[in-house]
């Protein structure tokens, strides 16, 4: 029996799978697919917001506003529409005489902004049969309000940080007794976390899921096509697998990133012309909101390391119960297998986040099939440290090589097997753990 | 260069499907690698190109493992077997990088085995065949990259698919994986099985063209007259086991000439049951025989020419293939 993995058994491993995911890209079924998803990642930011009862955002009715300001700063008059997109069709002029005054059309609006003695007034006329509401005359005041703070803090040499702190503003909640004891850190902390495991459980299992289904067709598709003879005499069975799982393992990966990518684009797009604030919001209740996403160099290299060793394993495994199949009718029943586990692994993950004790966390961070969908996310909201995540990797690679060593030894004989799928004692005959015929 | 299999051993769970096989290629020809069905042929060319591992023995090209390091091989595998919904060309461009054809030169070895195999229409769509045959003997880019109306039309062809051609057309697209590398040891599974007369005759040609160039050949088949037509030494398997093994001439010469073809005018079944020889069959007065060597056979024709019988054919000659296989196997099932 093949015992050891040397570098010959990796010889060819580079055009299995450049052949791999070109095919890939080249086939009519993976292009329907593609197209099919991105369409519908592009209209599913629009179709939700309408959904959810978004509307296209209201464009102020004001279109000028002459500002005279005698405060003594300058204010950006550039950042309106930054703060208030209604405003992004009003044009804002400085004047320095009051003499327009007089002139002001049913459209149009005089600020005039003063400097007293210990404070500041901002005073705003509109014509008497003005065309606009009272509401955008109090929006475009806060906004001078805001421009005028920002201008005092910056003209007293703060930071963009340090404005930002300055005029950052209040939530208000009100609230009785027994909601307020219910309430706390305690509580949001765990909409963040809830929400946080959510959005990286959907990511990974996303890519668990697609790829194994997408690994197992391919290494069935050799055995079916009665090609595995013909390709084992030039390439090592061994690196026939692994460019296969490579290659898939980069098409799914690019697919759900590039739904994501799409995704992120069309909310931008679609930001443009309807409020897309509906959208933020539910996922805000969710516990995800930008801040979310901002993450830690450190944090992201251990997000990163963690979804490529949970990748490979899941990857790995597929494609062994993959060779385990030797028609294209076992793709269901093994792709379930695989399905069924990362399921498993999710379900627990996200259990274990509504459990939340220092025990079931560190288990679930050392199991590797729920490790794969809980350590990072702990150690992002810092329920674990980088020496638990460092363990759960170890524990994780040490499968990988377990299921590489499977692979080394069994994959050969595997790929010339012809029968039913194999069940746990063939399994365990093929690797010599078991005297039976049923692994041949 | 040299072959050498040694006690090479299959064992599945308590079952031996493959005996301690031992034979040697010494220098360039055609071994055949016979075998009743499940005689375990196709297991020993597993065990020897390392699909299938092995319970014992060893296999050594100049000395040296076999393996594609070591030694060009081409192999034609029993299961044919193409990816079905990839362009053929695609195809054959991969098979030719696993084995470390650069892609200009496996383009120009495709277009030679395309033209030779008489495939051209399936992997250069829309291409005129007259100019094909020009390009293919110049080397030269096809017609349908030089010639923009033949390109328009090449475009209009879709690029055939393996499950689009013929199960004829597909082994000759196998048969081309095997020879794309120009390999040194050439190994043919049931390489005729399945095909019509006109592809069998061509795929003898380039069989031949292959034997020609000094290349060692290993034939599974259960044809024994394509064997026997191009096989120097032979093997016989039967339940794993070796039952005969040797020169085909030499085996044959030790059988002696003993089968003798008669044709006669008139009914000689009596002096036939006289003479003592075994009648194998019998059609409107022409005879097979079986004698016990030479001097049998020339006392029957003594003993014709006595009775006045008039002989159209007397050819007596040593059994043929079909025969020792035949009783080979025979005597190892009563066995």
């Amino acid at each position: 029996m093949h015992m050891k993995i040397s570098r010959k058994d990796f010889t060819g491993t580079g055009k299995v799978y450049c052949f791999t995911l070109s095919q890939m890209l080249k086939g009519k079924a993976n292009v329907i697919t593609l197209v099919i998803l991105l369409v519908l990642a592009v209209v599913s930011i629009p179709v939700m917001t309408l959904l959810m009862g978004g509307e296209k955002t209201a464009s102020s009715d004001i279109t000028s506003v002459y500002v005279k300001n005698d405060t003594g700063y300058q204010l950006a008059l550039e950042d309106v529409p930054i703060i208030n997109d209604a405003f992004a069709d009003t044009s804002f002029t400085e004047v320095a005489e009051e003499k327009k005054i007089g002139d002001i059309g049913a459209s149009e609006m005089y600020l005039h902004l003063d400097r007293k003695a210990d404070s500041f007034e901002i005073e705003a006329v509109t014509a008497e049969t003005k065309s606009f509401s009272d509401a955008e005359v109090t929006q475009c005041t806060e906004i001078f309000s805001m421009l005028l703070d920002e201008a005092r803090y910056a003209q007293q040499e703060a930071t963009p940080q340090q404005i930002a702190v300055l005029t950052g503003g209040y939530s208000i909640r009100t609230e009785t007794v027994s909601e307020f004891l219910e309430s706390g850190e305690e509580e949001d902390n765990f909409d963040a976390r809830f929400g946080v495991q959510m959005a990286y459980s959907i990511f990974v299992l996303m890519l668990c899921t697609f790829v194994s289904s997408y690994i197992i067709q391919k290494v069935i598709e050799e055995k079916a096509s009665k090609l595995a003879e013909l390709l084992m005499v030039s390439v090592k069975p061994f690196a026939m697998l692994l460019g296969k799982i490579l290659a898939v393992m980069t098409y799914v990966f690019g697919l759900i990133v590039s739904l994501i990518v799409v995704i992120g684009g069309s909310y931008m797009i679609t930001g443009r012309f309807i409020d897309t604030s509906v959208i933020t919001e539910q996922f805000a209740a969710m516990g995800i909101n930008a801040e979310s996403f901002r993450i830690s160099p450190a944090a992201g290299l251990v997000l990163f390391v963690s979804v490529l060793l949970g990748y490979l394993t899941v990857s790995l495994f597929s494609g062994l119960i993959g060779t385990g199949c030797s028609t294209t009718e076992d793709v269901e029943p093994a792709n379930m297998t695989v399905v069924m586990l990362v399921l498993i692994g999710y379900l627990a993950a996200v259990i274990a986040v509504a459990v939340d004790t220092p025990a079931i966390n560190t288990a679930v961070t050392l199991i590797p099939v729920v490790s794969i969908f809980c350590a990072p996310t702990y150690y992002i909201t810092g329920s674990i440290g980088i020496g638990m995540v460092a363990l759960s990797w170890l524990i994780q690679l040490i499968v990988i090589v377990l299921l590489a060593y499977v692979c080394a030894k069994v994959y050969r004989d595997l790929m010339m097997y012809r029968g039913n799928r194999l069940k746990l004692g063939g399994w365990m005959a093929m690797l010599g753990w078991k005297h039976t015929k049923e692994a041949h | 260069m040299s072959l050498v299999v040694r006690n090479l051993s299959k064992k599945y769970g308590e079952k031996t499907v493959v005996d301690n096989l031992n034979f040697e290629m010494k220098g360039p020809g055609v071994f055949a690698l016979l075998g009743t069905n499940g005689a375990g042929k196709t297991t020993s060319i597993r065990m020897m190109l390392n699909m299938l591992s092995r319970d014992g023995g060893e296999v050594l090209w100049n000395g040296k493992p076999l393996d594609t390091a070591t030694c060009n091989v081409g192999y034609l595998a029993e299961e044919r077997g193409l990816y079905p919904k990839y362009t053929l060309m695609d195809q054959l461009i991969y098979f030719a990088a696993l084995r470390g054809i650069s892609k200009e030169e496996a383009k120009k070895r495709i277009r030679y085995w395309a033209h030779r195999l008489e495939v051209e229409e399936y992997l250069y769509p829309g291409a005129d065949p007259a100019k094909q045959a020009e390009d293919t003997a110049s080397g030269g880019k096809s017609s349908s990259e030089k010639n923009p109306e033949n390109k328009k039309r090449a475009k209009k062809q879709v690029p055939k698919k393996a499950d689009q051609l013929s199960k004829g057309n597909q082994q000759k697209i196998q048969f081309m994986t095997a020879l794309l590398p120009d390999p040194d040891l050439l190994i043919l599974d049931e390489p005729l099985s399945g095909l019509d007369p006109v592809n069998t005759d061509l795929f003898k040609s380039i069989i031949r063209e292959e034997i020609a160039k000094g290349k060692y050949l290993i034939m599974s088949s259960h044809q024994m007259a394509t064997v026997e037509e191009f096989c120097t030494d032979i093997i016989i398997l039967n339940r794993s086991k070796t039952v005969l093994k040797g020169h085909l001439n030499d085996i044959k010469k030790s059988y002696g000439r003993i089968n003798l073809s008669l044709k006669t005018e008139t009914d000689v079944k009596d002096l036939i049951e006289k003479a003592g020889l075994t009648l194998v069959t019998e059609k409107e007065c022409e005879y097979q025989l079986r004698v016990s060597g030479e001097a049998q056979a020339n006392a029957f024709l003594k003993m014709l020419i006595e009775h006045s019988v008039s002989v159209i054919t007397f050819d007596l000659r040593e059994p043929s293939l079909h025969e020792i296989f035949v009783e080979k196997v025979g005597d190892a099932h009563e066995d």
